[in-house]
């Protein structure tokens, strides 16, 4: 993925984009560039004997002035000795353009190696290779350890951590600037950090601590939202999985609040093992070993875009575009069995890579290993790390000559893996499953097929600045798609894993559709771009930091969307480099705003604060946690308990009882009639939560209930009427009244 | 692996065992968290990529030692599940610890054993530099010291005021379900409040039945925690209303409703 295929065997990531001045007893040399700042003069000196000055077949920036070209190794006969004055090339810059020409000799014979061919075979058409040198001064010089300015910029990154923490805290308190808070704040978060990443001007050390300095700060965000329990039903549900192992020290034990995630015991494992180690509270163990995963998440990202590109800057850029993921923030930190997964999806996507460039059987092993851990952490994660590695193998068997077989090997042991774990342990999981890809189906029926608007309606219309904003950024990123598909297809690109990020990357933009279905949309999409988003953004970082032309100028013929790029890598210098940092930084600004935006929690409650009904984390306080208490201490845990969305979240966790989730149709009756009763009766409930709170307005996300027969239809609260009607059938009993929360028991005691 | 290093790991290793199996929370924290997350993953990294070889990175060798530990926790657990183990501290514990110790051998032996196939010399250690430097102590400790205290302290008021927003007092009325009917014809209703403020009392329970009719009476003297429990038995044949009221209050406070049987 980075200039051009080599093997990451021997070299770590550091040494290879960190330091310049370690010239290799191989074919590498380093050209150090002095440029006179009179005359726009760069001179570049070759070292080394002319021997040495065949061919350009590599070149590498590394933050500096310094180019590194990496040379074939001719044999000593057929090399063809260039004229001394090869060994000291001056070229001049030419006016408005930061780019440098440099004439190389004819290339020698292609007979070193494929990826000496592919370059030999780009300049045996031209001789010329372009260089784009950065004119700007001198960063300073690097070290492979310095931090650069990364403890400065996260320093202020910080700041935007404070801004939002008040946000939160105007938020618990309803206070008017709070929102104008959390914005500034989100982008005093993010911006710096990606206007550094984007100058390429940090290094490894730099660029990682950035990035994971980012990724930290970003969890505090999502952390101090709820920062003393969990409140999404979700995360309460894991809450409870823990805690069984905790209490039980068993695995598989029954949970009733979400019965596929007993299979999946991942999660739950850390938690409880981390729980139990240390003696913290289930709750203070999951924030931990979430936030640990999250970090590790980023950290793997990193660490494979690095190893595949050499590249600090592309890595980085890449993780902080990663970061505008819509469900990046929440979804994916959130104490839910995702989170544990992913982080094993991307060390077995870098171990793959390792495998793949001679990094030996160990990281085969680490691939193994990887898999195993996704597979018992989350199904979908496991289904998606196995296509992952299939593209990867498909991309390769179709690019590489002879073929590679053994590369179907780690998606072979997936398919094993996965279909292994879900056909003797998680049978249930299939089931599980079912409705969501119906969901799916009938929303992209919808889409393009025109039928009705189901569950996934359309009814409650995405808010027209939300759309915009979030079409803004996707258009941004569609550009970027474009430019560099446009760029390989021109320069016959053969590196299997650009290919493959860029077939990631149509997956994503076929996959964003459903963001545009309604209220419904944005999760779906969200869902899906967890995983899709990570070829895109890798492809964002190579048309960012490799500069890939937008719009290309016109070639000699005229052409200009077929002209073949220039061969080599261009690294953008002076006015045009600020330019798109500026642009580059904005557009992924953007992006992260259309994330908060369209991702989670919603717009309607971006900020905590007072009791929302059916609002997920808005909907959990005092009144309806002790409900959940009082059942947990006085119903048995067979008992069928239904209520609105929150009731039901906390009555099956804090209250360990079977929950029931469809049980809208009971609320909306304005009388109990007969039809309530068969409802009843069918559904085997004992006893239904009823929350006074849900008659004061109504729910923002368009539904009471789970499986709500009003979904997209509420136009005015529930009334009291239909709220009260309880109290008033005869074989019902109120047993339990907060004020605000009650419980009935139906039927005869 | 050398020796030095590889005693400091099995020491610390031990160190953290015994904090998690015996220590207060000030000490099994700390240990619980090495054991966790770092011990057993910084010992198979060892063990896998010899020190001294390229084969991964800094910033892989820093994610990898997290990813290894974890792999430990939930393989581990699930392993020591399959065979009929328990899964508790002391179980955990050992797997993590024990799976530390072999996997620091194992690097000491590699170490050993590539020392005895390997003829060079020592590669020479470069001289200790300083650590932290005047100028590294302004452009990375403070910076980096200020951005910590900065996200803590936004973290810790942030958790203090979600505490104080969250600790509503709730109080309620609520009955256990109620009995089978007795002979002479009554059941026997366990009836519980608490979030009762003594300040806001008098408290008086009256429980009403079919006819609208009193049935009966008691004053309610909540605990210092604000609960009171006790036992009222009720016809079994009438649909009761039992009213909790605060202080004055003519309206019930709190109602609860048990049908007949």
């Amino acid at each position: 993925m980075g200039d051009q295929p080599t093997s990451d065997k021997d070299r770590t990531p550091e040494e290879a984009a960190a330091e310049p001045a370690d010239a290799r007893p191989d074919e590498t040399v380093v050209i150090p560039a002095v440029k006179k700042p009179a005359d726009d003069t760069v001179i570049i000196r070759l070292p080394g004997s002319p021997a040495k000055t065949g061919t350009a077949t590599k070149k590498k920036t590394v933050g500096d002035d310094t180019v590194i070209i990496r040379l074939p190794s001719p044999p000593k006969s057929a090399a063809a000795k260039p004229k001394a004055a090869n060994a000291l090339t001056t070229v001049r810059k030419q006016a408005g353009d930061d780019t440098v020409v440099i004439r190389l000799p004819q290339a020698a014979k292609k007979s070193a190696g494929r990826a000496v061919a592919v370059a030999v075979e780009k300049i045996s058409r031209d001789e010329t290779v372009v260089i784009r040198l950065p004119a700007e001064p001198e960063p300073g010089k690097t070290r492979p350890a310095g931090l650069g300015w990364a403890p400065w910029v996260l320093a202020l990154s910080s700041f935007g951590v404070v801004l939002v923490a008040l946000a939160y805290a105007g938020g618990r308190h309803e206070t008017a600037w709070a929102m104008t808070a959390y914005w500034i704040g989100q982008v005093i978060v993010f911006s710096p950090v990606v206007f550094r990443l984007l100058s390429r001007l940090a290094g490894v050390a730099e660029s990682f601590v950035l990035v994971m300095g980012l990724a930290a700060n970003q969890y505090m965000l999502k952390w101090m939202y709820s920062p003393d329990q969990f409140r999404f039903p979700d995360e309460l549900q894991h809450w409870l999985a823990t805690t069984l192992i905790t209490e039980s020290g068993d695995l598989f034990r029954q949970n009733n609040a979400l019965p596929p995630a007993v299979h999946f015991p991942g999660l739950a494992e850390m938690g409880a093992g981390l729980s139990l180690l240390t003696g913290l509270p289930v709750t203070a163990a999951g924030i931990i070993v979430a936030g640990v995963a999250h970090l590790i998440f980023v950290g793997w990202l990193f660490a494979a875009v690095l190893r595949a590109s050499h590249s600090p800057a592309m890595a980085g850029v890449a993780c902080v575009t990663y970061a505008t993921a819509m469900h990046y923030l929440f979804f994916n930190s959130m104490f839910l069995y995702a989170t544990a997964a992913l982080p094993y999806f991307m060390l077995t996507v870098w171990a793959h890579r390792r495998w793949r460039t001679g990094g030996g059987p160990k990281f085969l092993a680490l691939v193994v290993t990887g898999i195993v851990m996704t597979t018992v952490s989350h199904h979908v994660t496991a289904f998606a790390l196995f296509a992952t590695l299939l593209l990867l193998s498909l991309t390769e068997l179709a690019l590489e000559r002879p073929r590679p077989w053994a590369t179907l090997i780690p998606p072979a042991v997936a398919l094993a893996v996965v279909a292994g774990w879900i056909g003797f342990v998680a049978r249930d999981v299939i089931s599980y499953l079912e409705a969501p890809v119906q969901r799916l189906a009938a929303a992209l029926n919808q889409m393009f097929g025109g039928a009705a608007g189901g569950e996934a309606g359309t009814a409650d219309a995405v808010p027209l600045l939300q759309l915009a904003v979030q079409g803004l950024g996707l258009l941004g990123l569609l550009v970027l798609f474009l430019a560099v598909a446009r760029d390989m297809i021109l320069r016959r690109d053969r590196d299997t894993w650009r290919w493959a990020a860029l077939v990631g990357g149509a997956a994503f933009f076929a996959g964003n559709g459903a963001r545009f279905l309604g209220s419904g949309g944005p999760e779906i999409a969200g869902r899906l771009s967890t995983f899709t988003y990570v070829p895109i953004s890798i492809i964002a970082a190579i048309a960012i930091v490799h500069a890939v032309q937008i719009v290309p100028a016109r070639d000699e013929n005229g052409r200009r969307w077929l002209s073949v790029p220039p061969p080599g890598v261009a690294v953008t210098t002076g006015r045009r480099l600020s330019r798109q940092v500026y642009v580059g930084t904005t557009l992924i600004t953007l992006l992260m705003i259309g994330a908060r935006t369209g991702g989670w929690p919603p717009v309607s409650a971006l900020l905590p604060g007072p009791y929302m009904p059916a609002s997920y984390e808005r909907s959990v306080d005092a009144f309806g946690v002790a409900a959940a208490h009082w059942q947990e201490a006085n119903l048995p845990r067979t008992a069928r308990v239904g209520g609105d969305i929150t009731a039901v979240a906390l009555s099956s966790t804090y209250g360990r009882i079977d929950p029931v989730r469809e049980v809208g149709e009971l609320f909306y009756a304005n009388a109990w009639t007969p039809a309530e009763t068969e409802i009843v009766r069918q559904l085997a409930i004992d006893y239904l939560v009823v929350d006074h709170r849900l008659g004061d307005r109504v729910p923002a996300d368009n539904a009471y209930f789970q499986s709500d027969p009003m979904a997209g239809r509420i136009t005015e609260p529930l009334s009291d009427e239909q709220l009260g009607k309880f109290d008033d059938l005869e074989p019902v009993s109120r047993l339990y009244d907060n004020g605000t929360v009650r419980i009935y028991r139906l039927g005869r005691p | 692996m050398n020796p030095v290093r590889a005693g400091v790991l099995a020491g610390l290793t031990v160190a953290a065992a015994v904090a998690v199996e015996f220590g207060p929370l000030a000490v099994s924290l700390p240990g619980g968290l090495l054991l966790a997350f770092v011990l057993p993953g910084l010992a198979l990294n060892e063990a896998v990529f010899r020190p001294g070889r390229r084969d991964v990175g800094l910033t892989e060798r820093a994610v990898l030692v997290p990813s290894l530990s974890l792999v430990v926790l939930v393989l581990g657990g699930l392993g020591l599940w399959s065979v009929g183990g328990h899964l508790n501290r002391t179980s955990w514990t050992l797997v993590c610890a024990v799976t530390t110790l072999i996997a620091t051998g194992v690097a000491y032996y590699r170490t050993l054993r590539a020392g005895e196939s390997d003829d060079s010399p020592p590669a020479t250690t470069p001289a200790p530099t300083k650590l932290v430097s005047q100028e590294r102590l302004i452009r990375d400790v403070l910076p980096l010291t200020l951005a910590v205290l900065l996200v803590a302290g936004a973290g810790v008021w942030s958790y203090a005021d979600s505490v104080d927003t969250y600790d509503v007092a709730v109080s309620s009325l609520s009955a256990a379900p109620p009995g089978p009917v007795d002979t002479a014809g009554n059941r026997v209703l366990q009836v519980s409040a608490s979030g009762l403020k003594s300040i806001d009392g008098p408290w008086r329970m009256v429980w009403i039945g079919d006819s609208g009719a009193q049935l009966g009476t008691r004053d309610v003297a909540p605990d210092g925690d604000g609960a009171w429990t006790g036992q009222v038995t009720v016809p079994g044949d009438e649909r009761i209303v039992v009213n909790l009221f605060r202080g004055g209050d003519a309206t019930a406070f709190r109602t609860l409703i048990i049908a007949s049987q």
